[in-house]
């Protein structure tokens, strides 16, 4: 079932690449393009369940780590959009949900557009009427089924403050950020060409710029639930929002 | 003519098919003369199957992840389909943060759970299955547990020709909680005519209910005895559950909770969205204080005195709203 899902993916790729275009010319050339999604930590990639520092936090795990892109498209240099997804879900306990391969049309682009979660239709769908291999499905659990709504983002793990993980005195952290109000759009910059032979992007998330980014800092420690709700609203707010500035793509 | 004759032929069987699945669904789902029609979904019409199916789903603990609990478990017929437990414990003993909700006269209902945040049985259906203090069950899992049973698999075949998916089993389920009806009460048989039912102690209670002073009709409006509006009413002054501003975000709902019907009222207990309240007594004690303040308390919470006598005639008024026949009624009990 979960590897349908990349099935999914990949067929409405393949449709919108030649679909969506206005007039397409009866034989567009197209070239694999493989896109990866990488957490990482100063540079250096981490897998879920990877034990690291995090500032004067001794020890960090992330366990769960999953999100919405949607509205996905590839700007050309000529300014042109091929759209790649109208949503797509991101989850690390699995590589079929980090690693896409997919035909795009051959040309110069220079960015990766998305919004990162759901606009509001998509975040007002009804999950049953989706087969389970869709990313809205209730399969990947990012339903927030009591409010008819999604969560954006699943990011969740274990801190240690001063000793080793394991400890009584362990800091479970959970963030779900999911509202209407959260819903922006991004550009990505990245120069690429599709030719005849694969080309690969890498769309790294920074996990320092998550807590520390320029919509403040996340004490993992004492801010460490974020529900969307009317007390947490603002733990949530800066994790979105610090969650897409954390977003980068490159060539490799 | 001949073509005339056939276009009549083709439109009187339509009209008998119509008049038939009428028919059925009446027969699927008895309603009490004084109810209105129930409003089925277009796209879930009931037939006596699906409402058979969804009656083994509703009790099947399969349900859940560690298989210890079904629907049944938190919300118990004989408790007019509430729970007796402060707050209900879901798979792996796990503890909910409400007390249950009563399941009475659902299909006639547009908002559920607390926060009022749902508008359809069928997507109220969800969140219990997926909750981890509930039965905490990836739908996936679930139809594959379905899918495995020859006699799941059989009755969707016949129900639904098709396979279980996530859209068919609510839609069983649904069609199952749709024929709870609770209609026949002292106070139904009342108001169809047969002013014996109530007594006078009850009559003087129902007076109480309806009077400016108490204010209860306002919220507990209608047929179904609720708004389908969400109030707080001053339970607490803090915001241990943030009730529907937990959905909406805005502070003017912080606290509120969707007014529940009080049909059957009498073997619901613990009361409010948290089960805090015991008793009908202490119930109507805390109206009486007029709740604690908090910024978002409904205006309609207001203080009132009441004597001991009065007391127990709104309660006996409340009690008359006890339908035996629907606690008691064979057809939603467990099939299993």
């Amino acid at each position: 079932m979960i590897k349908k899902a990349s099935f999914y993916f990949l067929l409405i790729i393949g449709g919108l690449v030649i679909g969506c275009k206005e007039d397409p010319p009866a034989a567009v050339p197209v070239g694999d393009v493989n896109i990866e999604f990488r957490l990482q930590k100063d540079g250096v990639n981490i897998a879920l369940e990877d034990v690291f520092a995090f500032d004067t936090i001794n020890q960090t795990t992330v366990k769960i780590l999953k999100f919405y892109l949607s509205h996905i498209n590839l700007k050309k240099t000529d300014g042109g959009m091929v759209k790649i997804s109208d949503v797509a879900i991101i989850d690390f306990s699995d590589t079929t949900f980090t690693n896409f391969s997919l035909k795009g049309e051959q040309a110069t682009y220079k960015s990766v557009e998305f919004g990162l979660g759901l606009d509001p239709t998509q975040n007002a769908s009804d999950p049953a009427s989706f087969t389970l291999d869709h990313p809205l499905s209730s399969f990947f659990g990012m339903y927030w089924s009591w409010g008819m709504k999604y969560r954006f983002i699943i990011m969740e793990g274990t801190s240690n403050e001063k000793l080793s993980l394991g400890g009584n005195d362990d800091v479970h952290f959970a963030y779900h950020p999911g509202a209407d109000d959260f819903y922006h759009s991004y550009t990505l910059p990245v120069n690429f060409t599709i030719s005849s032979s694969a080309t690969n992007i890498v769309i790294n998330i920074d996990f320092d710029t998550i807590f520390r980014g320029a919509a403040g800092s996340v004490d993992i420690i004492n801010e460490n639930q974020s529900h969307t709700t009317p007390d947490d609203y603002h733990i949530a707010e800066k994790m979105i929002l610090n969650f897409a500035e954390g977003l980068s793509a490159e060539v490799k | 003519v001949k073509m005339k004759i056939h276009a009549v032929h083709n439109a009187l069987l339509i009209i008998a098919g119509l008049l038939f699945f009428t028919a059925c669904r009446q027969n699927t789902v008895q309603t009490p003369s004084n109810f209105p029609k129930i409003p089925f979904p277009e796209d879930n019409p009931i037939t006596q199957a699906k409402v058979d199916l969804g009656r083994k789903l509703f009790y099947e603990k399969a349900l859940s992840i560690d298989s210890s609990v079904s629907c049944g478990s938190c919300h118990i017929q004989k408790y007019a389909f509430a729970d007796t437990a402060t707050l209900s414990r879901g798979a792996h003993d796990s503890l909910g943060f409400r007390n249950s909700r009563a399941l009475i006269n659902p299909a006639y209902l547009i908002r559920f759970f607390g926060e009022g945040g749902v508008n359809s049985i069928e997507r109220a259906t969800i969140p219990p299955m997926q909750a981890e203090f509930e039965m905490n069950l990836n739908i996936a899992v679930l139809i594959s547990r379905l899918k495995a049973d020859a006699q799941y698999a059989k009755l969707f075949k016949k129900v639904f020709n098709s396979e279980p998916n996530h859209k068919n089993i609510l839609q069983a389920l649904s069609s199952f909680q749709r024929t709870l009806i609770s209609g026949n009460s002292k106070y139904d048989s009342y108001l169809r005519g047969d002013s014996s039912a109530l007594s006078e102690i009850e009559k003087r209670g129902l007076v109480l209910f309806k009077s400016e002073k108490l204010n209860c009709k306002t919220c507990h409006s209608g047929l179904f005895f609720t708004d389908e509006n969400t109030y707080n009413i001053g339970l607490y002054s803090s915001n241990p559950d943030w009730g529907r501003g937990r959905l909406t975000l805005k502070a003017e709902d912080y606290g509120a909770f969707l007014t529940p019907t009080l049909r059957n009222i009498s073997v619901t207990a613990p009361y409010m969205h948290d089960g805090s309240l015991k008793t009908l007594e202490e119930v109507i004690d805390f109206y009486a204080t007029g709740g604690e303040n908090h910024p978002a308390k409904a205006d309609e919470i207001k203080p009132f005195e009441l004597s001991e006598i009065e007391k127990e005639e709104l309660i006996l008024f409340l009690e008359s709203l006890t339908d035996s026949t629907f606690i008691n009624n064979s057809k939603f009990s467990d099939p299993n």
